[in-house]
Formats: C-alpha cells, structure tokens, sequence
C-alpha cells in the first residue's frame, strides 16, 4: 500500500461547524482561535450530563466565556443535557434563562420541561438536541421541533442509512455530529447504569479508578470472554464521510475532563473534518483516516487524574 | 395483582401460559423482535390479554411497529403497547382505546422529569401505564398516577443499539440472540450481568413486586 494515496482533486464540499466541548475561558480561547465556531460549557447548578471537571468553577468565567465568544464572532452554548429533578428544576431553569438572556448562543437540552419553561416564558433561543434525548427517527426529531428544537446532535449508535430520514430538507434542521472514528458510545449513556469511573472524582492512583464494565473482558458462563461491542474504525470512518454527504452541518468534539486529551482529539476530529470539506472520495477519506485515528475512541471514557 | 409473561417474539407451547392471564410480545430493547401477527393471534386465541413491547425505533422500526400495532388492535389481537420511542405515541394516539404504557426506556426520562410537566404529557398521549424493574422507579412512577408493571426478576443495566450477537444496526437480521442469553462475569462487577437481545441485566434487588404493583411481567425461563 503507498505511504500516501493520491487524493484525486474534487469539487469543496461545504463547510461544517466546528464545536467544542470547555470547562475554562482558557479552553475556550484556545480551541475558538484555532478552528472551534462554538464551544459548549457547563455550570454544575445546570444539570448537565457531565462529571464535575467537565464544568466551569464558575459562573463568572462561563459569562466571560460567552462576552470572549461575541468579540471573536462565534458562539457558546450552555449545556443543559440533563433531567433536571424536581428540587432544582425551577431554580436550574431560571440560571438557563439567565444565561441565554445574558448572551449565551443558545442551550443543549434533553428536559422537554426545561423546552416548556422558555416556551410559557415567551423566551427565545436556539435549542439543540443531546444525543441523550433518544432521537432516532424522524417522527421523534418532528415531535422534539414541534417543542422548540432547532439542531440535533445525532445518536452515535445510529447509521447513517437508517438517519437518512432525519436529514429530510422539509424538516430543516441542523444535523450535528459526533466525530465518530473518535467518540462512540459502546451502549445508549442515558440509559447506562454499569460500573464506569464518571461518576467518581479525581483519583491520585489510577490503581483506584472504577473500571468501565464496557470495556472490561468479561467471563462467559459457557468459557471463553466477551466484550462489548462496537463499529470498527473503517466502520465510523465511513459512517462520518456518509454522515458529511447526507448534509450534517456541525461537528462535535466532547468535552472531557483531561485538557490535552481533548486537545489532540480536537486536531484529529478537525484533521478529519477538513479532509471531508477538501472533496476527498471515500477511499482516500478511509486511507488518511486510519492514519489520524490510532483506535476508536468511546465517549466519556476519561479518567480523571490528579496532577501533583 | 395480574400475572403477565414475557413471550417475546414467538409464541410459546400452551403449557408455557398457564397460570398467566396476560402475554407480553415483542421486546422492548429490540426493535427487529416484533412478533408476527400470527403470534399475537395465537396468545389472544388462548384467552390471554396481549401486551405489545416496543422499543427504541429508527424509521425502518417506527414504520414496522406502528403498523403492526394498528393492524393487530384493529383486529383485536392487543389492547395494550408498550412504548420507548417518543416517534411512537402520535401514531398510536389516533387508536381509539388503545392502552398505552411507558416502557422501561423511557420511563429513565419521564419519572425524572418535573412531575407536573409529565403529568399533563401523560395525560396528554394517554400513557396510563409504567413499565420498570426499579423500586425507586416504580415509586416514581406511582406518584405519577400510573399503574405500574414490575418485570423480573432481571433489571436492565444498559442497552446498545448495535447488536452484540451479529455486530450491526440492520433493522432486519438473523435473531441470533435468541435462545443464547450470556451470563457475563468478572472481578469488577458485583453481581453477573446477563446479555438478552441488546440489553444487559442483573438479578433485580427483589424478585417480589411491589405489593401496590398492578402487574407483575415475568420472563420466560
């Protein structure tokens, strides 16, 4: 096989947005000036579906992240892709608002209450879906619009011939991905309750971190392990190329609590991206993307490690 | 309290029914294990109520499901759908009579969610009953003012879309999974998980349903 293949010049595809999970203003800057269009940031009195050092510390730093965003030109969502329980919601609602009255590009919800809570307010503002929210046909994305949705962060464990549908122009709405030959969920998060280290805090020994059961070798009763499985990375490479074609307009980097780590898979899911927008055919996309993606990786699978 | 058995795809010998008054067909993590006609059929015609699972759809599965479900209630076959995808509960809610149950899926978001929101969502799709394997759940659930189905003794852990046993998303397969649960060990987890279909479950912390529980949905073993 040549070290190179030659990559056969095409018409440019469009372009797509670029976005990128932050937990500091730093992160922020840093990822905004070097590719991102928007950055999503959390707040732990906003339910998120995130550990605690996915979140910013504070609420001052998140403002300031969306005031850094209006000056650049790009946006900064607020993510809030959790139920929020009863006990908080009203409150939890209320900071949303003021954060989306503040100047925060819009919200990443999976709360259909939170979605009514604008909606009786008379409020405003550009709602994403989470993949936490179980879309995965098109009478569902219709259903999530009918509510206030205008973009959709696709399952991850969805193909792109069975998303087909959701991408219907009638519907118009913004398809956002996952940069899937890197962030891929072994089973549905939400509806995951095995044994995983996110929900723990920092560990100074990696020898006490929680295993991922979904990554774990597992014992059969009749001999022989198992483990779970997933896509192969030719798989998901191919699965981002259908997915670019189809019409998907945004591209997700996940937050994570390890800063170079998301930094390196934020270079590669844009490396990825960008070869897409040159026109490439789909055997020179698979070609140069073995060699950016070194394994698949699975998403929110970060372990949290205390730097002495 | 009614006594209903999980019969999923198939329909099982008449010895396997007795002692139930209710079937439950279908699977409510596999969208590729709805029953045929027939089956639901049969289950009527041995005197049982009939429950159809669903669950989480893509439009191949929403197409298949909703259809089934029309024709099957239309007929007289059902009375009953168990529900996990949102895509799902505007095609049944056009089916006069229809009783509609939260499934175990989307029972996670509906019994977290503000309680006054999803009590007039409830109210407003018909859904008036709950399925779960969880005790905090049930007593979610009942808060709700929905009659709750205890399904054991397995409670789910975790569920893909991506089949374990043929490794793809096809909407259509080979059911391997059948008749080839795996119970999955190691020193990590405190108790084996078994693999069903596309879904993981533990041994439920109680095999007894709750005493308030209106239905009590059994696997078949």
């Amino acid at each position: 096989m040549p070290a190179t293949k030659k990559i056969k010049a095409a018409a440019k595809g469009p372009r797509m947005r670029v976005l990128a999970g932050v937990r500091t203003l730093r992160e922020a800057e840093f990822f905004l000036t070097r590719g991102a269009d928007e950055v999503y940031c959390g707040l732990p009195q906003v339910p998120n579906h995130g550990v605690k050092a996915e979140n910013y510390a504070s609420e001052s730093e998140l403002r300031a992240t969306i005031d850094l965003a209006r000056r650049l030109g790009k946006s900064a969502f607020l993510v809030a892709n959790d139920v929020f329980p009863a006990g908080v919601f009203a409150k939890a609602a209320a900071k949303t608002a003021e954060l989306v009255k503040y100047g925060a590009s819009g919200v990443i919800v999976r709360d259909m209450a939170l979605l009514e809570y604008f909606r009786e307010r008379g409020l405003k503002t550009y709602f994403t879906l989470s993949t936490l929210g179980l879309c995965f046909n098109r009478e569902s994305l219709r259903f999530f619009k009918e509510r206030g949705i205008s973009r959709i962060v696709l399952p991850q464990q969805l193909s792109p011939s069975e998303a087909a549908p959701m991408f219907d122009p009638e519907l118009g709405m913004d398809i956002e991905v996952f940069c899937l030959p890197l962030f891929y969920e072994v089973n549905l998060n939400s509806l995951c309750s095995l044994s995983c280290p996110c929900s723990q805090e920092a560990v100074a020994d990696l020898k006490d971190q929680r295993p991922y059961t979904c990554l774990s070798a597992l014992r059969r009763h009749d001999g022989g392990y198992y483990t779970m499985p997933m896509p192969t990375s030719d798989t998901l490479l191919n699965y981002f190329y259908d997915f670019y074609h189809l019409g998907a307009t945004c591209m997700k980097v996940a937050r994570g609590p390890n800063g170079d780590e998301v930094a390196e898979l934020f270079f590669r899911s844009l490396l990825l991206t960008r070869l897409l927008e040159k026109g490439v055919s789909r055997e020179a996309f698979v070609h140069e993307g073995r060699k950016i993606v070194s394994s698949s990786q699975n998403y929110g699978k970060r372990y949290i490690v205390k730097r002495s | 309290m009614e006594k209903a058995l999980l019969t999923g795809r198939l329909l099982p010998p008449p010895r396997a029914l007795k002692g139930f008054s209710r079937a439950v067909a279908g699977s409510e993590f596999c969208q590729n294990r709805l029953p045929e006609p027939g089956v639901l059929r049969g289950l009527r015609e041995a005197g049982l109520g009939v429950t159809l699972a669903t669950s989480i759809l893509t439009d191949a599965g929403l197409s298949s499901a909703a259809a089934l479900a029309a024709s099957a209630f239309r007929r007289g076959f059902i009375d009953e759908v168990i529900v996990n995808d949102w895509g799902l509960l505007e095609p049944l809610g056009c089916l006069r009579g229809l009783r509609l149950s939260a499934g175990r899926l989307l029972g996670v978001e509906l019994s977290a969610t503000e309680p006054s929101w999803t009590k007039r969502f409830l109210a407003e799709h018909g859904v008036v009953f709950a399925e779960t394997d969880d005790l905090a759940m049930a007593a979610r659930m009942r808060a709700l003012g929905l009659k709750v189905s205890w399904h054991g003794p397995h409670a789910f852990r975790a569920v893909t879309t991506f089949c374990p046993y043929e490794r793809h998303f096809r909407s259509c397969c080979g059911f391997s999974c059948e008749g080839a649960s795996l119970t999955l060990k190691n020193h990590h987890l405190d108790a084996p998980l078994l693999l069903d279909g596309k879904a993981y479950f533990t041994a439920a912390a109680s095999t007894s349903a709750p005493r308030w529980a209106f239905r009590v949905v059994l696997r078949v073993p």
